[in-house]
């Protein structure tokens, strides 16, 4: 009697252990929430419809860019800056199509900061003084072409904000843009075409590298820190926050007591920052649900039982998108005089940004770690 | 339940082992008896008030410290305050209890002036002057501030994360090493010692790993505590710590002393594993594009990682790290910030993060 009862106990105790660990995910031998999702085909899926391919776009735009500037910088004229604008808007919105995934070659290559730096999210507006955000550093550009000898590959502030987009749409679209190049041909050239290639140079090395790298981000199909997944939803997040801080709040005076900074706005002499935002936030919800294939983060939440989160995701991304083209570029005259339609383009970021930061890393149990946020 | 099923264990393990002896009945009888293990610290005779003491008096400090770092302006600090609380003289701290308690930092610090410059250093910096390479000074972090030397070195950083080495870990790895001599008999002096190494992980006597303690609960655990969570998940130092001084304190009063010391050194492993988690989360941290360019994030997690790494100095003897390679560690952290953050590719920090990964199989 009593081994029969003591055994019983034991069952007992081990089935509440054995259902203890498998709530939390992934314990020890518990059955995984989610376990019918082929999380490799999805990697696989990301790496072969969106990533891969983004960056061979981005590689194509780049040579359409080189061609068109060329024609403007041996005949500096309206026309041929008119050219070059739309080479040049194509391939920044191709940029914003593979801005987030800013891990494994792109991180290793620093793209995003070499390209089109954003300044940072702890940056204050209020405090750190004139380059913060999307800006340029027109002094050291203009320093740069005078007395050469410059390196771009400085790990500096100035040197981010002296090349890729902060470099090209200045020197391209900027105040007396054709006036200056004429004024000093030989070197701004020489800038203009030092930038571009070094562009071209980071974008190759990404392009290519993925080629190696994509059986490990394939093969890994962890969520723990630097895991393919846990990159991927620590990037939703990180573009959410861009979006909420440099691209559109800060300059907005969300950092700054509603003090506008028009000039802060991403490609503000492009004048192309609502589509770049818009062209940022539609990818983002093309890579978040997969592009409609059955394999993205949409379906592994669905699949992890989160189908009502993943609900309230992609209404939420929809109406972010609506309240995101209801602000006309450019963004740096909206600021003002379309300032009821950003402050409700705000509002919903400030929601997405939550799902996208909060909701979907606590249910699919990856640590948010871009945040300089330990609290000391 | 898993505690539960760990105490019917042991009761099993305990019953027949003790059916086993109890023919041995010529005077005390030191041989392993049953014990269970609780899912609390609240062990009967539990006390461990000094550490706690300890624990507060450098949170006192390190708050004040960084009362520096309010807002975009200069907020003065007071040197002979500072002085006073890391000795404990005239009467410093706001809690009462501390001033009157006859204990203070410096006492059990390694180092101990090593680190109190550190505090000292925040002050001389402290002077609204704007930070650059070789000029100490604040630099912007968010919408308030750090205080850094001329290295880039966040010396309030430097002090708290490196006494978190230099005192509670340091005599943890003293205390526990020294139970581990101790006789099965002398339940009472190990239990005393046992309890005091608790105290310095400054955890809740019902800590909950699965829980979140938020800023404001005077309960929620501090310093090493705190970093359980915030560093240790995945490891899972938490769980595993908490729970192996649990079952050693319970071991002491069983008289079994094999299992009091397989905790001890579950908990040093673990401990000093979390100080290595930490110090590579934080010379990996400035290295990722969303900090790059941002020197108040990347000099503020560096100091952090200078801290922790200094925390390896008071490791145990039988630690995985060797001296080669802490020394290597320590060159590197030592080095000038600025320096470390302008070098393409990181070479340094990477060499850093691969030590302290191989070694601890981070």
């Amino acid at each position: 009697m009593k081994k029969i009862s003591l055994a019983a106990f034991f069952a007992v105790v081990l089935a509440t252990v054995f259902f203890a660990c498998s709530k939390s995910g992934g314990g020890d031998g518990g059955p995984e929430p989610g376990q019918g999702f082929d999380k490799s085909a999805m990697l696989a899926s990301y790496a072969d419809n969106l990533i891969i391919p983004g960056y061979a776009a981005l590689q194509q735009q780049l040579a359409g860019l080189k061609t068109a500037s060329d024609a403007f910088l041996a005949a500096p004229s309206p026309a041929t800056q008119a050219t070059l604008k739309q080479a040049y808007t194509a391939t920044h919105l191709q940029y914003e199509r593979v801005a987030a995934f800013q891990f494994g070659p792109a991180e290793s290559a620093l793209l995003d900061l070499f390209v089109n730096f954003s300044g940072g999210l702890d940056y204050n507006f209020n405090t750190s003084g004139e380059l913060t955000g999307f800006s340029t550093d027109s002094v050291t550009i203009e320093q740069n072409i005078t007395a050469g000898g410059y390196n771009l590959a400085a790990m500096t502030r100035a040197s981010f904000y002296s090349q890729g987009f902060p470099a090209l749409n200045y020197l391209y679209f900027g105040p007396n843009a054709i006036a200056r190049l004429n004024a000093n041909p030989v070197k701004r050239k020489q800038y203009i075409n030092d930038v571009l290639a070094r562009f071209k140079s980071l974008a190759d090395k990404v392009a290519s590298d993925w080629t190696g790298y994509r059986a490990s981000f394939v093969s890994n199909t962890k969520t723990d820190v630097g895991s393919p997944i846990g990159n991927m939803i620590n990037q939703f997040a990180y573009q959410m926050d861009l979006l909420k801080g440099p691209r559109i709040g800060w300059p907005f005076g969300k950092q700054s007591n509603g003090t506008v900074f028009a000039s802060k706005c991403e490609a503000y002499f492009a004048g192309i920052s609502m589509a770049l935002a818009v062209e940022n936030i539609t990818s983002l919800k093309k890579i978040y649900t997969g592009g409609g294939s059955g394999k993205g983060m949409s379906n592994y939440l669905a699949a992890l039982g989160k189908q009502s989160l993943n609900n309230d995701v992609t209404a939420q991304f929809d109406l972010v998108l609506e309240k995101l083209k209801a602000i006309p570029d450019p963004l740096s005259a909206s600021l003002v005089n379309n300032a009821a339609a950003v402050e409700a383009a705000y509002k919903e970021i400030q929601k997405l940004l939550t799902l996208l930061k909060t909701d979907v890393p606590s249910a699919t149990g990856v640590q948010i770690t871009f945040m300089d946020n330990d609290g000391d | 339940m898993k505690h539960n099923l760990i105490i019917y264990v042991m009761i099993a393990a305990g019953v027949s082992t003790f059916a086993a002896c109890s023919n041995d009945n010529d005077g005390p009888d030191y041989s392993v008896k049953p014990y269970t293990v609780p899912a609390t610290y609240n062990f009967n005779n539990a006390s461990y008030t000094v550490s706690t003491q300890r624990v507060k008096m450098a949170i006192e400090l390190d708050g004040y410290l960084k009362l520096a770092n309010a807002g975009a302006t200069l907020v003065p600090l007071d040197q002979a305050k500072v002085t006073n609380m890391f000795n404990n003289t005239g009467n410093p701290f706001a809690d009462a209890s501390l001033n009157t308690s006859g204990k203070n930092l410096r006492e059990v610090t390694s180092d101990a002036d090593h680190f109190k410059s550190y505090a000292d250093s925040v002050l001389l910096y402290n002077t609204g002057t704007a930070a650059a390479p070789g000029v100490g000074g604040f630099v912007p972090r968010g919408a308030n501030k750090i205080i850094v030397g001329p290295r880039g070195l966040e010396y309030g950083q430097s002090f708290v994360k490196g006494m978190m080495g230099g005192l509670y870990f340091k005599e943890a790895v003293r205390i526990l090493t020294s139970v581990k001599g101790m006789a099965a008999k002398d339940t009472t002096g190990a239990q005393k010692l046992w309890d005091e190494a608790f105290g310095y992980l400054a955890v809740p006597a019902d800590y909950d790993t699965s829980k979140t303690y938020p800023n404001t609960d005077p309960n929620r655990p501090l310093l090493w505590g705190g970093y359980l969570a915030e560093r240790g998940k995945a490891i899972k130092a938490g769980g595993i710590i908490f729970g192996a001084f649990l079952k050693g304190r319970a071991a002491i009063g069983g008289y079994d002393t094999k299992v009091r010391d397989e905790q001890a050194d579950i908990i040093l492993d673990k401990w000093e594993q979390l100080a290595a988690a930490a110090a590579l989360n934080y010379v990996t941290a400035p290295t990722a594009s969303s900090a790059i360019g941002n020197y108040g994030t990347q000099l503020h997690a560096l100091s952090e990682g200078q801290g922790f790494i200094a925390s390896l100095k008071y490791r145990p003897t039988n630690s995985k790290l060797t001296a080669a390679n802490y020394a290597a560690l320590a060159a590197i952290i030592n080095k000038d910030f600025y320096v470390l953050l302008s070098q393409p590719g990181f070479t340094d920090l990477v060499t850093a993060q691969t030590i302290l990964k191989t070694t601890y199989g981070l």
